[in-house]
């Protein structure tokens, strides 16, 4: 079947840009002047230091280091942290995954019915005050940085009216609990999924409104309402379901800003530590990791568009 | 059936035939597409009113300093953390410097590093994006590969890989920042270019024997510009968040030189305190900013010929 | 037959749309009735007003940008369709009136499966339960002649031959026994093979219902024998009109004259070049003051530009739109002169 063969062909590209990514990453650290033990050994005698560099392995030559890399990476095994002992990538990801994920899942939960709502006002709405209020309240929430929000929002709810903590994440119940904390970094996230959604989902019904086979849903007396819950969204929804997985690709890699200010132990804040402190190891492992969710998302958006649209499932591309 | 039948004058019944042949009109819309495109323009009140802005913004980044008096840099020890009045308009900050001054200042870079780096983004984009499409073929899909992988490289963590290996200066944030955003302008292009060739008025204009340089002169660039402007205004915000961001965490430009988003970083500290020290530099951010997706939005309305 | 019952009556309909450019007049002043049971054809080129008028008969004008100018007026078995609004305008379109598009790909919605493209068109104008119209719609297939119709409702258009799509169109239009059918331009995107198998389905089907149909194409030689009447369509107006053998054979206008010798016909001798008018239609945000043909007609004569033509009269309700028939001081000077019988017609000039 030449689905199967397609399906295989992308995994396939999927590993080499997986491997390409690795590389690439790994002698960009390489090449990155000074390293991670410089500032730690300073005022360490000179044999404690060698021995420091020897478990690293920073004292091979660079081709030796790159295998042992790869391997590693091969089984799984990223190594261990050079700044925090005893860390490893996984154990890493395991503690600062859930936080990142959560906070992302709740920007765009909250951030993308916002938007859709919004958007579906516009269309349906369209030339009215709501459709301008709508085009002109997403311009000016895509114009103002996340970190701006962030900091607003803080100074005024955490700040000045004390509704909640300025900073912090909840150290139990990771999932659900503590949602005093989440509030002001979710309201801050999710600003810019209303905005793009907002619009996403106008254009596209009003693109879809211009096509002919609503000129024929109409012509069959259907009402306004039904013409637009059966035919107009039906459709309109299609670009809207193939760029969600980008969002939550996006989403769990951390909304780095807004877990700095908010000072939330993310994956985004340590990833950033790990790149200023040249945390080889640490910063090798999230970029693989990284990269592969972020691949495999754009896999599953390949597959997920020729399931929800029937038309590519027989020819590619439109019509 | 008429009630007073006409009798037509020898002179009114004049033969003339065929009046006007009415030709050149396909030339005239061609020419026209720029008018209407600046017509549609100018009647949206919002894209207009964004041009202004900015031009205002020019203004104060090119002479901001000189209009106040003061400079960014000197430091006056008896004058710190003021808040704003006549003398400094935007206060001064921790160390007693101006900050309007240092808003125009920084606004001015920022503004200047997110053009250069649009720049890059649009010549990179369309030689890469060009060159896909004139050699096609196989040479097509291995460039393809290449942006296709380049693109699976979250972004965030190239700049930021980029940064450490550069270093954080100027040079390194225009490397970093445009290493791979040139991918989806060399997208566009090949795509339009490639459309185009199939187009009929291209292959028409082939056809009857133009050459390859008129061909590209005529058809190719007027039909690829407005995709470049477009993209010249959806990325310049993008490259001004991104430079604000970086400088936030620390990651973006150093030594002396001010961005938005040192000044931004720089307040954040004394948020508590001195409000107006992150507060204006924000929210001129955020005006640059909405003026330019304003201008934009403005923009992708006039030059979409389907919007009569 | 009833003679004398008009089914649809159009009178003075103008329609206008608003661009950036100016107000496009569309449709400047279309009279026209149709009968029960006749078919009508209306013939020009594109951009003349075909399909809004079309439209306008569907209650199908966005408005705006489109406008109804004053005085419009469309009475469908005496009822103002302008004037329709919620439950009667949802029954009117589909149950009473229904429209054919030309390019059934464009006009299918392609993530819905054929069936119930027709589903929804029965439930909404009958009391039948969802597995009684699923049954319908399985029957309207077959009788628009798509073969194992049960396996194909279940697909998608993109599923089906140009030809196929177009009988599922029909099937659609025809699902709840319309008493007008529009169909506009039903054949231009398809074979010329294909093209009578589908006007004699839509002739077929128009007998078995005993309804009328409003048959739009731009191509005089696909309507000569199925039409009863013709009118032809220049610039927004209706330029002239007549029963179908009269206009085919004793063209009046020169707009029509020169249609007629615009279709590719077999008996043309080989070599000769295919007739095509010179020049394009007069813009529509400005039309010219006199005959908006003038600037295109060899017979064009000075008033032409000038004044708007009367309407001439002929036998058997046959009018033209053009001043080479009206009455001369010198008649000697005249290349085109009225005649007061029909016995030769002016087709080649």
């Amino acid at each position: 079947m030449s689905f199967l063969r397609y399906a295989l062909k992308k995994l396939a590209v999927m590993l080499l840009t997986l491997y390409l990514i690795a590389t690439a990453t790994f002698f960009l650290l390489a090449a990155t002047p000074g390293d991670a033990l410089s500032a730690r050994v300073e005022r360490l005698p000179e044999t404690v230091t060698q021995r420091l560099y020897e478990k690293y392995g920073l004292n091979k030559p660079i081709m030796e280091r790159y295998i042992t890399t790869m391997k590693g990476l091969l089984h799984g095994d990223f190594g261990e942290s050079i700044i925090y002992q005893g860390e490893t990538v996984q154990s890493i990801i395991r503690q600062k995954g859930p936080v990142s994920a959560r906070l992302g899942l709740q920007q765009m939960l909250l951030g993308v019915t916002i938007g859709l709502l919004l958007g579906l006002l516009a269309a349906v709405k369209k030339g009215s005050l709501w459709d301008y209020l709508v085009v002109v309240f997403s311009i000016l929430l895509i114009s103002v940085p996340n970190l701006v929000f962030a900091l607003l929002l803080q100074q005024v709810f955490a700040g000045q009216l004390r509704l909640f903590p300025v900073i912090g994440w909840p150290k139990e119940n990771i999932w659900l609990g503590g949602w005093e904390y989440t509030v002001l970094p979710t309201l801050a996230g999710c600003f810019g999924y209303i905005a793009s959604y907002a619009r996403l989902l106008k254009a596209s019904m009003l693109d879809v409104m211009n096509q002919e086979y609503i000129l024929t849903a109409e012509s069959k007396g259907l009402t306004h309402r039904e013409v637009i819950l059966h035919h107009v969204l039906r459709n309109a929804f299609i670009p809207i379901v193939t760029y969600l997985p980008m969002s939550l690709a996006m989403c769990i890699t951390g909304s780095f800003f807004i877990e700095s200010v908010f000072s939330i132990p993310g994956l985004g804040l340590y990833y950033v530590n790990a790149v200023a402190a040249q945390d080889v190891t640490i910063v090798m492992g999230e970029t693989v990791i990284i990269s592969a969710i972020y691949i495999f998302v754009i896999f599953i958006t390949d597959i997920l568009y020729s399931i929800v649209d029937p038309r590519i499932r027989i020819k590619g591309g439109k019509r | 059936m008429q009630a007073t039948p006409r009798y037509l004058t020898p002179d009114e019944s004049r033969r003339i035939g065929i009046v006007a042949l009415q030709s050149e009109k396909m030339q005239r819309r061609t020419q026209t597409y720029w008018q209407s495109a600046w017509r549609k323009l100018r009647k949206n009140p919002l894209a207009m009113a964004a041009l202004f802005a900015l031009i205002i913004v020019l203004f104060f980044v090119l002479f901001g300093s000189r209009i106040s008096g003061a400079d960014y840099l000197t430091i006056n020890a008896r004058e710190r953390n003021q808040a704003p009045s006549a003398a400094h308009w935007f206060g001064t900050d921790t160390m007693g410097r101006d900050l309007f001054c240092r808003v125009c200042q920084g606004a001015g870079l920022s503004l200047l590093i997110a053009l250069i780096c649009a720049m890059i983004q649009i010549v990179v984009g369309c030689a890469y994006g060009g060159a896909m499409a004139y050699f096609g073929g196989a040479v097509d899909s291995v460039m393809m590969r290449i942006v296709e992988i380049l693109v699976s490289f979250p972004e965030l963590l190239v700049t930021l890989l980029i940064m450490m290996v550069i270093g954080k200066n100027t040079l390194g944030l225009l490397i970093a920042m445009s290493i791979t955003s040139w991918c989806g302008t060399a997208r566009q292009i090949r795509g339009q270019l490639m459309q185009l060739r199939e187009t009929e008025f291209v292959q028409a204009s082939q056809m009857m024997g133009a050459s390859p340089a008129r061909v590209i002169l005529k058809h190719m660039i007027p039909n690829t510009v407005g995709i470049l402007i477009l993209n010249l205004c959806s990325s310049i915000p993008s490259y001004i968040f991104t430079e604000a961001s970086l400088s936030f965490l620390g990651m973006g430009i150093g030594g002396d030189a001010i961005s938005l988003g040192v000044l931004i970083s720089e307040g954040k500290t004394k948020m508590d305190f001195y409000p107006w020290q992150l507060f204006f530099p924000a929210i001129v951010l955020i005006f640059v900013v909405l003026a330019f997706n304003m201008l934009g939005d403005g923009l992708r309305d006039a030059l979409d010929p389907r919007m009569e | 037959m009833e003679q004398t019952s008009d089914l649809l009556s159009v009178q003075n309909l103008r329609v206008s749309y608003r661009t950036y450019a100016g107000e496009v007049q569309a449709v400047r002043g279309v009279s026209f009735t149709v009968r029960k049971g006749e078919t009508i054809a209306l013939v020009g080129e594109s951009g003349c007003g075909k399909s809004v008028t079309a439209k306008s008969i569907m209650h199908l004008i966005k408005t705006p940008p489109g406008e109804f100018k004053e005085g419009s007026q469309i009475l469908f078995n005496g009822e103002d369709v302008l004037g329709f609004e919620g439950r009667r305008l949802t029954q009117y379109r589909g149950g009473d009136c229904a429209i054919v598009f030309q390019d059934a790909l464009a006009a299918l919605n392609p993530t819905m499966r054929v069936g119930q493209q027709i589903v929804e068109n029965i439930l909404h104008h009958s009391n039948l339960s969802k597995k009684e119209a699923k049954a319908q719609a399985v029957e309207l297939l077959r009788m628009v002649g798509i073969p194992q119709p049960e396996r194909r409702v279940r697909q998608y258009p993109h599923e089906f031959s140009g030809g196929m799509r177009q009988r599922v169109m029909i099937a659609i239009a025809f699902a709840c026994k319309p008493r007008l059918l529009i169909a506009d331009e039903p054949t231009t995107a398809l074979d010329v093979t294909i093209q009578a198998q589908i006007l004699n389905l839509i002739h077929s089907l128009q007998k078995q219902n005993g309804s009328s149909v409003i048959l739009i194409t731009h191509d005089l030689g696909v309507v000569a024998d199925l039409a009863d009447r013709i009118l032809v369509m220049y610039a927004g107006q209706i330029v002239e009109r007549g029963q179908s053998e009269d206009v085919f054979h004793h063209p009046r206008h020169p707009y029509t004259v020169a249609l007629l010798k615009a279709v590719p016909r077999l008996d043309q001798e080989s070599g000769k070049r295919l007739y095509s008018i010179q020049g394009t239609p007069p813009d529509l945000i400005h039309p010219p003051e006199g005959c908006p043909f003038a600037s295109r007609c060899p017979y064009c004569m000075e008033i032409c530009t000038r004044e708007k033509p009367d309407v001439t009269q002929f036998e058997n309700a046959h009018e033209a739109q053009c001043w080479l028939y009206a009455l001369r001081e010198t008649p000697e000077d005249a290349p085109f002169a009225r005649r007061e019988s029909a016995e030769e017609g002016e087709a080649h000039v």
